[in-house]
């Protein structure tokens, strides 16, 4: 009787522990990896449920980006170690043991070519965004005791150009966290981020539905301050204001230097 | 006689625990390379930029404090790299001038350092070979567009701080990007030395930064 009822306690506690951290339908889930193995590219999955049954393979890189970003995390605790963990976004190296991969973000990219042209009175903003369809950035979530399962770091899936899909970038963790941090805004579900790379610019964008357009009253959230144009972090702005202000940095912008 | 479920259970529990599907990575150790220590315990107190264009003077400013060099702020630098402004009188009064938040190049020279640069990617072995010697690289990207790879999009310049090689062989670098809010990142070093990239190449490396003897 006793061991019976040592027995139903244990069994209580491990449902218990496996279910305290439950994944949001959002999450994206990986199959387990052993050590020294890697997903198989030739399984074509459904969304969000990918590659099912994953199999040994040689080292094949994978061709899908979720199946990518498995990777990328399979890797990231030979990353993380204790020196470099807070500069990466984790409390320490264990820690980046137990990520969660959030759903991604999509990447519309402003070129500063086109930015330079922009009239506001004459051009579409749509015309300006372009979607880079050879990157997503992955949130990593971890929960803590206090605030949670939340973003603290981000893996940047890309498209080489060998046309694999491969994890290229773990890190970026303060604009991981402002990313999911403000997708939580009303609108700014589907997680569109607008870049202007030459300027070093990002924004989240509120289209509400992954398969609207863009509209012409698009709004954006900035990621961080840029305060020579008054513009703040989580400060919503229109978005034709802001290509507007920075059509003219783009015209002085000397693209023979970085910065 | 009644089996002794609890056993079981455990027994159970424990070879779940130990099978391969819940083991990971636990047999190899990866070595990591990296000099984060020069630039102080906490990332939060590493220079950040003090101007929207000021990555490459931030950068700068990060290799030259990792040599106990802390004078050289970023608004100095922007005085050297650009002179003969009317106003302001400096840029650390005023970092957002137009005159003063401007792209450019570090100039190490000025400061009393000798440097290599190239624009030439360097080799792994070059680079680790830094990292080894305690001397983080200051490195620039350059945006492009694959239709049209021959026209300059701008760019931006990160510090290279670490190294490792993966299990799969591929090639990684610690990068610490001094703009306050990309922070650390690991990146493949073919994307950045190489050609891998779609959206990036590698634009100018500054390498072997030392103080004067």
């Amino acid at each position: 009787m006793q061991l019976r009822r040592h027995g139903l306690q244990l069994l209580v506690l491990l449902m218990t522990l496996t279910a305290t951290v439950p994944l949001s339908s959002a999450d994206i889930t990986c199959p387990p990896i052993n050590s020294g193995t890697v997903l198989s590219s030739t399984v074509t999955p459904p969304p969000r449920t990918f590659n099912p049954s994953p199999t040994l393979s040689s080292l094949t890189p994978p061709s899908l980006p979720n199946n990518a970003a498995c990777m990328g995390k399979s890797s990231l605790p030979d990353l993380v170690t204790d020196k470099n963990a807070v500069l990466l976004g984790f409390k320490d190296r264990s820690e980046a043991s137990s990520v969660t991969i959030g759903e991604p973000f999509k990447l519309y990219q402003v070129d500063l070519l086109d930015l330079r042209r922009f009239n506001p009175t004459t051009d579409n903003v749509k015309d300006l965004l372009k979607l880079n369809t050879s990157l997503l950035i992955y949130p990593l979530l971890t929960k803590r005791p206090g605030d949670g399962l939340m973003t603290r770091s981000a893996l940047v899936v890309s498209e080489l150009k060998d046309k694999t899909w491969r994890p290229t970038n773990w890190g970026l963790a303060q604009l991981a966290q402002a990313m999911a941090k403000y997708r939580g805004r009303e609108g700014y579900a589907s997680g569109i981020i607008v870049w202007i790379p030459s300027l070093n610019l990002h924004f989240l964008g509120n289209k509400p539905d992954d398969n609207e357009d863009i509209k012409e009253d698009l709004m954006l959230i900035p990621l961080a301050n840029r305060l020579a144009y008054g513009i703040e972090e989580g400060k919503e702005i229109l978005a034709k204001t802001v290509f507007t202000f920075y059509a003219r940095e783009a015209n002085t912008l000397n693209e023979n230097e970085p910065g | 006689m009644k089996p002794p479920r609890l056993t079981y259970l455990l027994v159970s529990f424990l070879l779940l625990s130990f099978s391969d599907g819940w083991a990971q990575q636990t047999d190899k150790v990866v070595e990591i390379k990296e000099v984060l220590d020069l630039f102080g315990p906490d990332p939060l107190t590493w220079p950040v930029q003090h101007g929207d264009r000021w990555c490459w003077a931030a950068s700068a400013e990060i290799i030259m404090s990792s040599h106990g060099h802390t004078s050289w702020k970023q608004c100095i630098q922007a005085d050297d790299a650009h002179p003969g402004k009317k106003w302001p009188r400096t840029c650390c009064d005023y970092p957002y001038a137009p005159a003063c938040n401007r792209t450019g190049w570090p100039h190490f020279e000025y400061y009393g350092f000798d440097y290599n640069r190239t624009a030439e990617p360097l080799t792994w072995g070059e680079l680790t070979n830094q990292i080894d010697q305690g001397l983080p690289v200051a490195v620039a990207v350059q945006y492009m567009d694959p239709g049209n790879p021959g026209i300059s999009r701008g760019g931006h310049m990160g510090v290279v701080a670490g190294y490792t090689v993966l299990p799969d062989g591929e090639l990684k670098i610690l990068i610490v990007d001094p703009d306050g809010f990309h922070g650390g990142m690991w990146a493949l070093y073919d994307d950045v030395f190489g050609n891998s990239s779609n959206t990036v190449r590698h634009w100018r490396t500054y390498y072997d930064i030392r103080p004067f003897p």
